[in-house]
């Protein structure tokens, strides 16, 4: 191999790694990215969206559907597929709220598609966190 | 000496032949066993919606999804050509296959709405990887000469340092000043524990002891960015190569206990592997099982 070779995949290949230095700070792709994963501050107040299950003929407060039942063990992949059903609209969000159903068995009187938003950093610290929701859909069990 | 020379002397200096072969035994292998764990989770990917798909990379060309039966092969094919490059067989066409598989895979699952940034770094290695005497054949011939040229390792190095700097540039860009209180970093581990409970998933036992020790997020914060743009460092090698090597693990692990979330590859710690002589205590444990 020609001596010169080596230098210039090597230059080329980190010129092109280090490219997204010269774009937007959040740029994102694949294999070259800026690496932005908890860069940006996004302040205490957060919203996530979540499935709450309904206990039938009690009083206490709901459970939260695991995220098993959108199809991912991976928290960022099922905050992905809520938020998309909720932008996609009812259909999508009748088609989670029906496995969910399904999921929690019969104990289960309503399940209920929502966004909450919360100060993280009272939660984590036992305080009362709840800012405000926003409840996308709710499936009563018929 | 010139500074060229001594770049030149330093990128192309001779290793054991045996380290690319033993490389591609952990990076392949790491590879099979991620992608037989993870199958589920990948094949659940193509059953979303058509709408959900948001092409990245190489796949930015693609007006829609793959199929349904397309979709499923993608992880099939990755996992096929890992173990095809496990046997090291047929280097020369498997390396660039393997390495191709893996790049469409983290492409195809990245373009989905949620950019799976741990999985970079070993396509990266892997491109590099698949064009070097990493093979059963070649290794063996490399072997007898017990030296073959360093350059592709110094590259999967210099990338490994690469991911690094920018993840430190990208939290001084976005965060500035503030991520080196450590409220960015607080507010992060805060925000993944709610997600976490909120998903009605496990999240960090000890993520409220850590959020309420202000002195230590202050320190941890500024240290991690350090740490991120100090990994060029690591190319000294020796005693600095070791100790920060331990620091960067440490951190993964770190992040792992705060925020639950892993970085297998770096966990492992495979993104560093390019820096060691790993066949040493591979040949060491393999000579032992021997006896």
């Amino acid at each position: 191999m020609r001596r010169w070779v080596p230098h210039l995949v090597t230059l080329g290949a980190l010129a092109l790694a280090l490219s997204p230095l010269l774009g937007r700070a959040d740029r994102q792709s694949v294999p070259l990215s800026t690496y932005p994963m908890y860069a940006a501050d996004r302040g205490p107040i957060v919203a996530f969206p979540t499935v709450r299950a309904w206990p039938a003929g009690t009083t206490s407060g709901p459970d939260r559907v695991p995220i098993g039942v959108l199809g991912t063990d991976d928290p960022l992949v099922a905050v992905t597929r809520l938020n998309q059903a909720i932008s996609a609209g009812e259909t999508a969000m009748a088609s989670i709220c029906r496995a969910a159903l399904a999921e929690s068995g019969p104990a289960t009187a309503a399940v209920e598609l929502v966004t909450e938003r919360h100060d993280a950093v009272a939660r984590l610290e036992n305080r009362p966190s709840l800012v405000g929701e926003t409840v996308h859909l709710r499936c009563e069990r018929t | 000496m010139s500074a060229l020379a001594a770049v030149d002397r330093w990128l192309t200096a001779p290793v054991p032949g045996r380290r690319y072969e033993v490389l591609r035994l952990l990076l392949a292998g790491f590879a099979a066993v991620y992608l037989t764990l993870r199958l589920p989770a990948f094949w659940a990917i193509g059953d979303q919606a058509a709408t959900a798909f948001e092409p990245l990379g190489v796949l930015s060309v693609l007006g829609a999804p793959p199929p349904g039966p397309l979709g499923r092969a993608i992880p099939l094919v990755a996992l096929v050509a890992s173990l095809a490059a496990l046997s090291g067989r047929a280097w020369r066409a498997v390396g660039p296959l393997w390495a191709v598989s893996l790049l469409v895979l983290a492409t195809w699952r990245s373009s989905w709405g949620q950019v799976i940034h741990h999985e970079h770094l070993l396509v990266l290695h892997a491109a590099v990887l698949a064009a070097a005497p990493a093979g059963r054949s070649v290794a063996a011939g490399a072997l007898e000469a017990d030296r073959a040229s360093g350059w592709h390792l110094r590259l999967m190095a210099l990338l490994t340092v690469a991911t690094y700097v920018l993840a430190g540039v990208a939290k001084l860009r976005l965060g500035g000043t503030d991520w080196l209180s450590g409220e960015i970093l607080r507010n992060h581990i805060a925000s993944n524990a709610l997600r976490l409970e909120l998903l009605g998933a496990p999240g960090s036992p000890v993520a409220g002891e850590i959020a309420s020790l202000p002195l230590l997020l202050s320190v941890a914060a500024p240290a991690a960015v350090l740490l991120e743009l100090a990994t060029p460092l690591l190319l000294i090698g020796g005693r600095v190569r070791n100790v920060g090597a331990a620091l960067v693990w440490a951190m993964h692990v770190a992040i792992g206990v705060a925020m639950w979330v892993g970085f297998p590859y770096h966990v492992v710690p495979l993104a560093l592997a390019p820096f060691f002589a790993v066949e040493r205590p591979v040949d060491e444990l393999l000579s032992r099982l021997r006896r």
